[in-house]
């Protein structure tokens, strides 16, 4: 999306020169006292990929990211319900931090250098991978046991430009096949057409959720990538303050609400960080 | 395809669907309305403005005809926002919609105007009309009749140029359908549903069109 | 008894080309005139500046003591206003060589126009006028018929 970028990068120019102008009152106009003034959080998300953002039976929008943006919401009023939604499409994520049309974006964001060249992420709140799904009762018991198959396994995959090559790297002598959508990719599964579906983790983990005791994690995960949310940048009070809530969220008071959160969407239960010296100065 | 589970998930899905579609039908009838009512105005100063004027339009609308409907909206959505114009994305969309539907139709009116020969407005004068007398009286209703086929093309053109407001997030159709397909992985069968749904739409249309056109045909 | 129709100099050019260099012509009420010249020669021409469907430059038309198409005002010479000029049309009445008339209209509707919406008649009056001139000239039965359904006689 070569002209949303191009977009993108000429309205950050744009603010940035109207900004340099009024760059006097910018330390009082923090985002964080705007927000709080408003009285609800304006928060970016997409509304088409579960366990992230998705919409469910009852037309909530739900999923992981969804709690991540409750979870600062929580943190400003005390009440995790004071959002106003703007469903995005991933292609306007950045445009829409940077025209001040949401607050902040939760959106399976994979931190990028060039990404945080226009925008500022927060720290991360989930890492993905690539993980391997396997039927409960298939063949093959764990990855080992794949890589040791060599060519008689086939993987399913969504179809894409790396997809063999991203295969490869985990099992390089398998069979690829490659599916236009998510339904055909673990159907071929289901029938017995692939042994193994390779898929995102956090996919695969709420497929398993979905349907309990049919399937199983081969128990291998490549292909690092970190989840944040972004903000619009040069705002340094607002980014602090999201840091915080999310770092709190994930080490501190807020746990409990993190780990809730990830217990539904990816079916585990986080072990209670451990008490005494913080453990992300290890 | 799952028959049986595709039924039982439209049926779980039929409010959000619904709404989608009502969306859709808002958007389009707004972005139609709107788009005609400043297409004639287009077509008029087209064929009837001074010179600078016909330059100003004739660069409107080859601008607007020649730029593709999807960046219309994001730069609707997007760069009217970094000069302070703050629309919601629906706002956006019909504005993006609008602009595109008053290009088509200014352009048709000008071509339906110009096709009327010059005789008529002679006449219409010799018996004393003003010139807008000879519009509302004479030209106009002798223009729509040869505008309505490609009105009707227009306007379903716009009914499958809604489905691009997804992009900048607003919940038509479309999004409801992937939405809908995120949930339940039956992309065949819901993408399947919702093309049977737009081409209703536009068979409704263009029958709609049809008949209007053998109800005020001149014999 | 003065004349109904007065033209005097009157001087058109299209472009470089002029056309009418200098027309006088006087009218009595009750005179038939005709023009005959050859063709290009600006017949219709004339006929148009009348009827004000031409502009001209110079020279001036009066009819029935009216000034057409243009007045002056402190020596400049100024056209007149468009109503008051589709006012001043509607004086005279022009038959056209290729009959013009309105295809989305009846022959009725067609005749009824001008009636209503510049000679001001109210609809059931302009209707009777309407039908009364049709029958005169032996369209009476064909007055619901659009010109397309007519032949070229009765156009």
């Amino acid at each position: 999306m070569t002209f949303l970028k191009t977009l993108a990068v000429a309205t950050v120019m744009t603010a940035t020169a109207v900004s340099a102008v009024g760059s006097a009152s910018a330390q009082e106009a923090s985002k964080l006292q705007e927000v709080l003034d408003r009285g609800y959080l304006i928060l970016g998300t997409g509304s088409t990929n579960p366990p992230w953002h998705f919409v469910d039976g009852d037309n909530q929008l739900k999923g992981f990211d969804v709690d991540m943006g409750r979870l600062v919401a929580k943190a400003l009023f005390g009440d995790p319900n004071k959002i106003e939604y703007v469903q995005q499409s991933g292609d306007a994520r950045i445009p829409n931090l940077v025209t001040d049309k949401v607050d902040m974006a939760c959106q399976f964001m994979t931190v990028t250098a060039e990404r945080a060249q226009q925008i500022e992420f927060t720290i991360p709140y989930y890492r993905e991978g690539v993980g391997l799904l396997l039927m409960a009762n298939g063949d093959y018991a764990d990855y080992d046991a794949l890589k040791a198959a060599g060519d008689d396994v086939t993987v399913a995959v969504l179809q894409n430009v790396y997809a063999e090559e991203m295969v490869h790297s985990a099992l390089p002598d398998a069979e690829v096949d490659q599916y236009d959508s998510v339904d055909l990719m673990y159907q071929a599964l289901n029938s017995g057409r692939a042994e193994a579906a390779a898929t995102d983790q956090s996919a695969l983990r709420w497929f398993m959720v979905q349907n309990p005791d049919r399937y199983q994690d081969a128990g291998y995960a490549w292909n690092p990538q970190s989840y944040s949310c972004g903000v619009k940048p040069g705002d340094q009070r607002w980014l602090n303050f999201v840091n915080t809530v999310l770092h709190e969220g994930m080490t501190g008071v807020e746990f409990p609400f993190y780990a809730e959160s990830f217990k539904t969407w990816f079916g585990e239960e986080l072990e209670t960080p451990k008490i005494g010296f913080p453990v992300e100065y290890k | 395809m799952n028959f049986s589970l595709f039924l039982t998930e439209l049926w779980n899905a039929r409010l959000s669907l619904l709404s989608g579609l009502g969306d859709t039908i808002l958007i389009s009838v707004a972005s139609v309305v709107l788009g005609s009512i400043l297409g004639v105005f287009v077509g008029l100063a087209m064929t009837y403005g001074a010179k600078w004027l016909r330059f100003i339009v004739r660069l409107y609308i080859d601008f607007l005809r020649g730029t593709p409907v999807f960046v219309l909206i994001l730069a609707c959505f997007y760069i009217l926002s970094v000069v302070g114009l703050d629309l919601t994305a629906f706002q956006a969309g019909v504005l993006a919609l609008t602009l595109f539907c008053s290009s088509h139709v200014g352009e048709i009116v000008r071509g339906a105007l110009s096709a009327i020969p010059q005789g008529q407005t002679e006449a219409a004068k010799s018996i004393g009309l003003t010139f807008g007398q000879t519009f509302v009286y004479v030209l106009l209703p002798q223009a729509l009749r040869q505008i309505l086929p490609t009105w009707v093309n227009t306007a379903t053109e716009i009914v499958k140029a809604s489905t691009l407001l997804s992009i900048i997030g607003v919940v038509e159709l479309l999004l409801a359908t992937q939405q809908v397909i995120s949930r339940t992985y039956l992309s065949l069968e819901f993408y399947l549903f919702a093309g049977f749904v737009y081409f209703l739409l536009n068979f409704v249309i263009e029958q709609a069109g049809r008949a209007v056109e053998r109800r005020i045909s001149i014999p | 008894m003065s004349p109904i129709l007065t033209i005097s100099g009157l001087h058109k050019s299209f472009g470089k080309v002029e056309v009418l260099k200098g027309i006088d012509l006087t009218m009595q009420q009750g005179d038939v005139v005709s023009l005959i010249g050859s063709s290009g020669s600006g017949k219709t021409t004339l006929l148009r500046c009348v009827n004000l469907l031409e502009d001209f430059e110079q020279g001036s038309i009066e009819l029935a003591g009216q000034s057409i198409g243009y007045k002056q005002d402190g020596g400049q010479r100024r056209r007149l206003s468009e109503r008051e000029i589709a006012r001043q049309r509607a004086m005279t009445g022009m038959a056209f060589q290729q009959f013009n008339l309105f295809p989305h209209m009846t022959a009725l509707r067609n005749v009824m126009l001008g009636l209503i919406k510049t000679k001001k008649m109210p609809k059931d009056e302009a209707r009777a006028v309407a039908e009364k001139w049709l029958e005169r000239v032996g369209m009476g039965q064909r007055r619901d018929h659009y010109p397309g359904q007519l032949s070229g006689g009765q156009q």
